[in-house]
This record gives structure tokens, C-alpha cells and sequence, in this order.
């Protein structure tokens, strides 16, 4: 499950984990699901910025060298009660993590590390904190009402314009129905806000709103995070365990990167679709659901069909109110309002004063196509923040890479880059071993673009973590 | 000695990290490591639960996490004996970690020569 990438400022998690290593593992996936996080080593520290920052959730680990962490969590919620402690421990400290959730912890992790579970306690944090704030507390944008419709209010959904008002009064006409609604749009564009939003103005707003990444859960367990699984089902299942369909009950199921489901999945997707009721892993008792299926994709799903990755009667069954999230290219000055909010936010959590951006700046924004949208805008905000003490943001301030892809088509890292003259030919490669090929086009693909493993996995159609694997193999002594 | 080592978990972990983090995700493991390696054999040498109880959370927390799975296990045993929660023979337990904690060290520095190499 992945928090809203959208065009809202993401919202900043306070890490306090005074292991350096733990430190950068938890901070890289929080952020890598689009959080800012501010990370403090010792309690006195985590204190302080928690009180400058006041931050909807906080990640604490329990063992701090300096002070116990219990009575940090009671000075915290002292101070602001209704922030959402996640407490991390190891299994030698359970008795000190009840002592935690009695002193008004929100919810308790087990070491070692699982990433999806610290990614699903963080959101559900997010979302019960958004809850509890009052009204008032809530930013929110007004949306022109659709016809024979009054106007209602969003969450944060930043943009105005026309495209995107057009995607708001859809939100709002369709926001009431039952109907399941189809999000398309790049990666970057808001599909999760969209989705949020329409259930943040329907009449499920008080229920559960859960989100689930089809494509970022192994296949094999995505049946059980789905429709839950009961004690003994499979090796590891060691008690009952309801699935997000189940925990979405009355509320909203968001299907993220649907088109990455699994076939057989697709089968019993369908059949919840059409029957209401999830049948859990390893169980023969259906149960009813009242769920309303919100799902997105980064791809066309028609073309997904009609290359046989996904059912076409699920298709139909999904696709009833399309929303497509327009990339920020074709959004206009969106860019230059959202870059502005995410500098007074930012600035405001490092503590430094900047002075908007300079007309260059302005006009070099307005140019850039933006391929990463406004997680983009958001990153290279948050850099020049960083990486500068304030003032007015001039150009010279922003990522060298971002100034290089306004020069011209010729300076950009192409999509389908110009050949090295140093990469080996196809006859080059005849006569080889296909191991060895297999490793000459893997450097040099990732000579292409700049080591980057991300991207080169991308272009060679891998996974990143299989192409770390090969080239540790690689690296290995021969004799080892 | 049964290394007991999840390298989908591992890999996944340098995925992870990306080439923004990875130089220094090996870094700080490796001084993690080194530094619990050294203060587990001064908690030996000088029969102190209170450190070796400390150092060994921390230890089962890391191992878990990179998926040095046995390291796990044994960090979280010498846990236990030092809370005096279970009993049994420190000594052999804490010789297993050493080993366990070399090579998991070893691996991690491989990566970094590996990554730097490219």
C-alpha cells in the first residue's frame, strides 16, 4: 500500500531511530512512497523538532540512548494528542510495546523491518490523524459544482487549471454513486488524490479508505491481501487475518496498478465485483462486503485487454466513470502553483526563509515537459530547499540535470539514446557465450544511462533488485 | 556453520537504497556492524548483561532487516539470555554471532567494492 502521490504536499513523517543503518532504511522507504521525513537519533532531538514541526505521525523506536522512549511518547501526545505514534521494536521488548499502546501509541511494529507493514501503519496513521482534525484544520479546495449539483469540498487537490477543474467536477458528479470509478493518468499525475477525493466526498467519507499497490505485492500473497486468509492456511499463516476488502467495509477499496493483477486474481476479483462477498484464503465461509472498487493505472487498459494481460469482462466491470489525470505538461500554470506551495511548506520544515522563484526560474518551469509530473515538481523542490540557505530560487539553485532537459532535445537523456560508439556491435557479440552477452549488454546499458540501476532495469525490462543480484554475481571472485 | 541468508530480501534492501543510497547504506551497516562486533566482545570480556543486552537488540534488528536470517535468530537468543528470560551456554552463542556477523560484514563490503567497481 502506497500514500497518496499526488500533488499535495506529501505530508512529513518524524523518524526518530537512533541506528544509523535503520535510520536510512526506514527514511528510503518512506520516502521512496512519496513522504518527507525528518529524522531525529536521540529523544531530546526527536522533542524538539517534533515540536517545531508537529508532524500528523511519528515513527519511534522504543530503545533511545538518552531517554526511554514511554515517556517520550507521553511528553508527545502531551503536547499534541492527537498525533499517531508507530512504535518500532524487537521481539525481546513486547512486554515495553503493550506498555506503549497503553501509553497512547497508536500501533506497534515488530523487528526486523517489513517494509509493508511500516508503509500500511504509516497511511492508516495519515488517514485515522485526518479524520480527528477538525474541520477547520483541514486545507481543502472548493470545486465548482456540476450541474444541478451543490459545490462540495476536496481534500488538497492543488490545480486551476481548466483540465484540472474539469477533473474536479467530475469528482463531484460522480462522488454520491455507487458506481466504480477507473483513474488513469501517468505515473506522478495523482491518481491516489483523485481516488481519495471521491471518497472524501461521497457518503463513505466516514468509512475506510484502503489503499492496495496490485503491482507492488508479490502475486502469491496478493490473494491474501486482498480477501484475508485464516489461521493455517499457508506456511506463515499463523492466525486469522482480514483481507483489504474486508477492512474497507463500508467505506472505499483503491486498486492501484490493477492492470498488474495476476490472472487467476482477476477470476476472483470479478466474482467479488459481481457477488459482494470475499472469501478468504483457506476458508469456505463467503462474507458480505459493502464496498465501493475505485482503481487506477498508469497504462492504457484497453491495450492491456487486447493483449491478453487483463480480463476484458473485468474491464467493463471497472471501467464504468473513466477519470483521466492530465500529465502537468498539458495543466499549464499548475506547475508554478504547486512548485510555490511546496517551497513554503518546505522551507517552513528545514527552517529556512526563501522568496519564491525568480521569472527565470517561473519561465523554465512553464517550458519543462515534467516526465516525473509533481512528484517531480515536489523532488526538485525539495533539493533546492535543501541543498540552499534561501532567498529568491534562481536557476542556478536547481538540480544540473533539470537545467541540461531545457536546453534542448540533444541534451536531454533521451528515451531511445544515441549509440555509444564505444558499445560493441551485433557482430561483436556473435560467437560469444549468451552469459557473457547477457553482461555486456547489461554494462552497457547501465554505462548509457549514467549507472542509474533503476533505469537501466527499466529499459531491460528487470526488476531493480534482479539487477543488483547479477551484478553482485558479477562482482564476485570467481573462486567464491 | 548454516549461514541462513534471504538474498531476496537483501537485494531487495540495495534495490531499495538505489544508487542514491546505496554507497551509503553499505557504509553505515558496515560501521553498525563493526561497532556491535566489538562492543558484544567487550560485553564478554567484561560479563556485562546490561551491554550485551543492548547491543544484541540492536543486532537482531539489523540481521532481521537485511535478511541475515540465522544472525537473526541468534541475536535474538542472546537477547533472551541476557534479559535472563531463557538459559543456556552464552559463550557458544556469542561465537556463533562472531562468525555470523564476519561474514555478514564480509557480504556487505562486497557489495560496496562490487558497486564502486562499476
Amino acid at each position: 500500500m502506497k500514500p497518496a502521490s499526488s500533488d499535495a504536499i506529501p505530508p512529513t513523517i518524524l523518524l526518530i531511530e537512533d541506528t544509523p543503518a535503520l535510520q536510512l532504511i526506514y527514511r528510503s522507504v518512506l520516502q521512496g512512497a512519496g513522504y518527507g521525513v525528518n529524522v531525529a537519533g536521540t529523544a531530546t532531538d526527536g522533542m524538539a523538532r517534533f515540536a517545531k514541526l508537529a508532524p500528523a505521525v511519528v515513527v519511534l523506536d522504543l530503545g533511545l540512548p538518552d531517554r526511554d522512549g514511554l515517556d517520550l511518547i507521553e511528553d508527545i501526545l502531551s503536547v499534541r494528542a492527537q498525533t499517531r505514534i508507530i512504535v518500532i521494536t524487537a521481539n525481546g521488548s513486547i512486554n515495553k510495546a503493550v506498555e506503549a499502546m497503553r501509553a497512547g501509541a497508536h500501533e506497534f511494529l515488530v523487528k526486523p523491518f517489513d517494509e509493508s507493514r511500516l508503509l500500511n501503519a504509516v497511511k492508516n496513521a495519515l488517514t485515522l490523524h485526518a479524520l480527528t482534525l477538525p474541520a477547520s484544520g483541514r486545507p481543502a479546495n472548493r470545486v465548482p459544482a456540476a450541474r444541478g449539483q451543490q459545490s462540495v469540498t476536496l481534500p488538497p487537490f492543488m490545480g486551476s487549471s481548466d483540465v484540472m477543474l474539469r477533473v474536479h467536477s467530475k469528482i463531484a458528479s460522480v462522488a454520491n454513486s455507487m458506481a466504480t470509478v477507473f483513474i488513469t493518468g501517468e505515473s506522478g499525475t495523482g491518481k491516489e488524490l483523485c481516488a481519495l477525493a471521491v471518497h472524501g466526498t461521497s457518503a463513505r467519507a466516514k468509512g475506510p479508505f484502503i489503499a492496495l499497490n496490485c503491482g507492488a505485492i508479490p502475486h502469491d500473497l496478493l490473494e491474501s491481501e486482498v480477501f484475508g486468509h485464516v489461521k493455517g492456511s499457508f506456511t506463515g499463516a499463523i492466525s486469522d487475518r482480514p483481507g483489504a476488502a474486508k477492512a474497507a467495509d463500508g467505506g472505499t477499496l483503491f486498486l492501484d496498478e490493477v492492470c498488474e493483477m495476476a490472472p487467476a486474481l482477476q477470476t476472483k476479483l470479478l466474482r467479488f465485483l459481481q457477488t459482494s462477498t470475499v472469501l478468504p484464503v483457506g476458508s469456505n465461509r463467503p462474507q458480505k462486503v459493502n464496498v465501493r472498487i475505485i482503481c487506477a493505472t498508469n497504462r492504457d487498459p484497453l491495450d492491456a485487454v487486447r493483449r491478453g494481460h487483463f480480463r476484458e469482462d473485468l474491464y467493463y466491470r471497472l471501467f464504468v466513470v473513466p477519470i483521466h489525470m492530465p500529465p502537468l505538461r498539458d495543466r499549464g500554470h499548475d506547475v508554478i502553483e504547486i512548485a510555490g506551495s511546496a517551497l513554503t511548506q518546505f522551507a517552513a520544515e528545514e527552517g529556512r526563509i526563501f522568496d519564491g522563484l525568480s521569472g527565470d526560474v517561473v519561465d523554465l518551469f512553464l517550458r519543462l515537459p515534467w516526465p516525473g509530473n509533481v512528484r517531480q515538481v515536489l523532488n526538485v523542490i525539495r533539493n533546492v530547499v535543501v541543498l540552499n540557505d534561501g532567498g529568491v530560487v534562481t536557476p542556478a539553485m536547481l538540480p544540473e540535470d533539470l537545467v541540461r532537459a531545457s536546453e534542448g532535445p540533444s541534451q536531454q537523456a533521451p528515451a531511445t539514446p544515441l549509440r555509444d560508439p564505444e558499445e560493441p556491435a551485433l557482430e561483436g557479440l556473435l560467437g560469444r557465450p549468451l552469459a557473457e552477452v547477457e553482461r555486456i549488454i547489461v554494462t552497457a546499458t547501465l554505462a548509457r544511462y549514467s549507472g542509474s540501476v533503476p533505469k537501466a532495469a527499466r529499459v531491460l525490462d528487470l526488476s531493480p533488485s534482479t539487477l543488483y543480484r547479477k551484478l553482485e554475481g558479477w562482482g564476485k571472485p570467481s573462486n567464491s | 556453520m548454516n549461514e541462513q541468508f534471504d538474498e531476496d530480501k537483501f537485494h531487495a534492501l540495495l534495490a531499495m537504497a538505489g544508487p542514491a543510497h546505496l554507497h551509503e547504506l553499505t557504509r553505515l551497516l558496515d560501521d553498525d556492524l563493526s561497532g556491535i562486533a566489538a562492543a558484544l566482545m567487550a560485553a564478554d570480556v567484561q560479563d556485562d548483561p546490561h551491554s550485551l543486552r543492548a547491543h544484541s537488540h540492536v543486532l537482531l534488528a539489523i540481521a532481521g532487516t537485511v535478511g541475515a536470517m540465522r544472525l537473526y535468530l541468534m541475536a535474538d537468543r542472546l537477547n533472551r539470555l541476557a534479559r535472563g528470560t531463557e538459559r543456556g551456554p552464552v559463550a557458544e552463542v556469542l561465537t556463533e554471532i562472531r562468525a555470523l556477523l564476519a561474514l555478514l560484514i564480509g557480504r556487505v563490503r562486497h557489495v560496496r567494492e562490487a558497486m564502486a567497481s562499476l
